[in-house]
């Protein structure tokens, strides 16, 4: 539910960083809110439990830059990824612009984060979006883990992709910020989509602006 | 006919001269779930948005294209718009059913195990046994509100296997015990994750339940409420998944 309005020349989206819990979602904000420059960062809220686990949310108020004389600022939110704060995400996700799912690498954490996958698909069905119609990108983090599981079982678990029904993208699709990545490619002769996916090490950093770079030009496309 | 489960997504093959004019309440054979079942209309006009709907209960999404727009500087200068724009939400999901006439070519390549999607669908009247019979004298208008469960007969047990459409995103529809099983196994795994050193306590001293009691009643009241108390409690995911994953394969929980 992207804001623009008109009077101040503002864009507002809500992007929401979804996934299992100590999946490295809230380090993914912290990290955005250690780099960004003061100017073009609001306060970040957390409302934690005393173990600083996210109770609520996180949220992150982020200028990225104007279009044609319109400030976009994105309002960059967490979710609590235990699974029984399940009313807080639902509540969490009205309105949301685009999705990030932060998904934690470790072998024992697969099924958490299948359950958290299946979750987002659900909570946002029952806002009435549909997941392979909404800005979409996925996050594998925690990659210098020895325990991770590989890129493929991930992909196959979390990213299975959704057929393309449009004869006009039916058409092979390379993810632009990594031609590599396919985004729709024919498999078995049926045309399927599949989201962006970045490997990260959000306490580090890598990959966590690759995935915001990605998610804000998918919600900024929608726009135009 | 078709009649779809509007829980777990089950089709099923009905004969339609036994479902009452107003339509019947029928409990799904699959995840025991109940929903309406309404006699086709003898010429059927099948409306745009049931056959266009990729999954039977996705509910229309909001069409960025026709919302107030802002053109990057890519795409061409900014578009006039009312000042303040605010997306509305879309309704709510209101299908139930697959129109009998709706072609299931949308479906993704077929599983050899499972029924092809572009089978031509048997008559009304071919042999084949349904998976559920609709309770006889509950012809219940179809204004009437939610009725309650207790009012559906129970049904017996398939004789044949559903037809289940073959989907490519498992995401989008989901095996009610698979689901389940899952869910359990999430929410115990998260005890694991936030509290290891309290674990490994409970394990060393054997209070496991007396340490974990807040936590395992809070996961349970999610679960109940993510799969019903009657799923909940006729099935052993969830102890299963404290043995296994909480007690490290001591059977600790009954």
């Amino acid at each position: 539910m992207s804001l623009i309005n008109y009077a101040s020349r503002e864009i507002n989206c809500k992007l929401v960083y979804y996934g299992p819990g100590l999946g490295g979602k809230t380090t993914n904000l912290e990290y955005i809110y250690e780099k960004v420059s003061p100017s073009s960062k609001g306060k970040m809220i957390s409302l934690a439990t005393e173990t600083e686990r996210t109770l609520f949310f996180d949220f992150l108020p982020v200028d990225l830059g104007t279009i044609r004389g319109f400030k976009t600022r994105f309002h960059l939110y967490t979710v609590p990824g235990q699974v029984y704060y399940n009313a807080s995400r639902k509540l969490i996700l009205k309105g949301v612009d685009g999705v990030v799912f932060v998904a934690d690498s470790q072998i024992e954490r697969m099924e958490a984060n299948v359950e958290s996958m299946q979750n987002l698909y659900d909570n946002l069905l029952q806002h009435g979006y549909d997941l392979t119609k909404i800005p979409f990108a996925i996050q594998y983090n925690k990659r210098d883990l020895p325990n991770s599981s590989s890129l493929e079982e991930l992909q196959e678990n979390l990213n299975p992709g959704w057929p393309v029904e449009d004869p006009a993208r039916q058409k092979p699709l390379a993810n632009p910020d990594r031609p590599s990545d396919m985004l729709v490619e024919q498999v078995e002769g049926t045309w399927i989509e599949r989201a962006p996916y970045f490997e990260a090490v959000a306490v580090r950093g890598d990959g966590v602006f690759d995935t915001l770079r990605s998610i804000s030009k998918l919600v900024l496309k929608t726009l135009g | 006919m078709n009649a779809i489960c509007t829980s777990c997504q089950t089709v099923f093959r009905v004969d339609p001269a036994k479902v009452p004019v107003a339509g019947v309440r029928a409990r799904c054979s699959v995840c025991n779930g109940v929903f309406w079942v309404r006699r086709p209309e003898p010429v059927v006009p099948v409306p745009a948005v049931r056959v266009e709907a990729p999954v039977a209960t996705a509910p229309p999404v909001v069409p960025r294209a026709a919302q107030p727009v802002l053109r990057t500087p890519a795409i061409g200068p900014p578009v006039v718009a009312p000042p303040v724009a605010e997306r509305a939400m879309p309704p709510a999901p209101a299908i139930s059913f697959a129109p009998p006439a709706a072609p299931p070519a949308q479906r993704p390549a077929v599983p050899p195990s499972q029924a092809p999607a572009s089978t031509p669908a048997p008559p009304p009247r071919a042999p084949v046994a349904p998976a559920f019979a609709p309770p006889p004298g509950l012809g219940l208008p179809a204004a009437r509100p939610t009725p309650t469960v207790s009012a559906v007969a129970p049904l017996p047990a398939p004789p044949a296997r559903p037809v289940v459409k073959p989907r490519m995103n498992p995401f989008m529809s989901q095996d009610p015990a698979a689901k389940a099983r899952r869910l359990a196994r999430a929410l115990i795994s998260d005890m694991v994750v936030y509290h290891p050193a309290k674990r490994r306590e409970g394990l060393q001293n054997g209070s496991l339940k007396t340490l974990f009691d807040e936590e395992i009643k809070k996961s349970w009241e999610e679960y109940v409420d993510q799969v019903g108390r009657e799923a909940a409690e006729s099935t052993p995911f969830f102890h299963e998944a404290l043995n296994e994953i909480l007690a490290d394969g001591r059977a600790i929980f009954p």
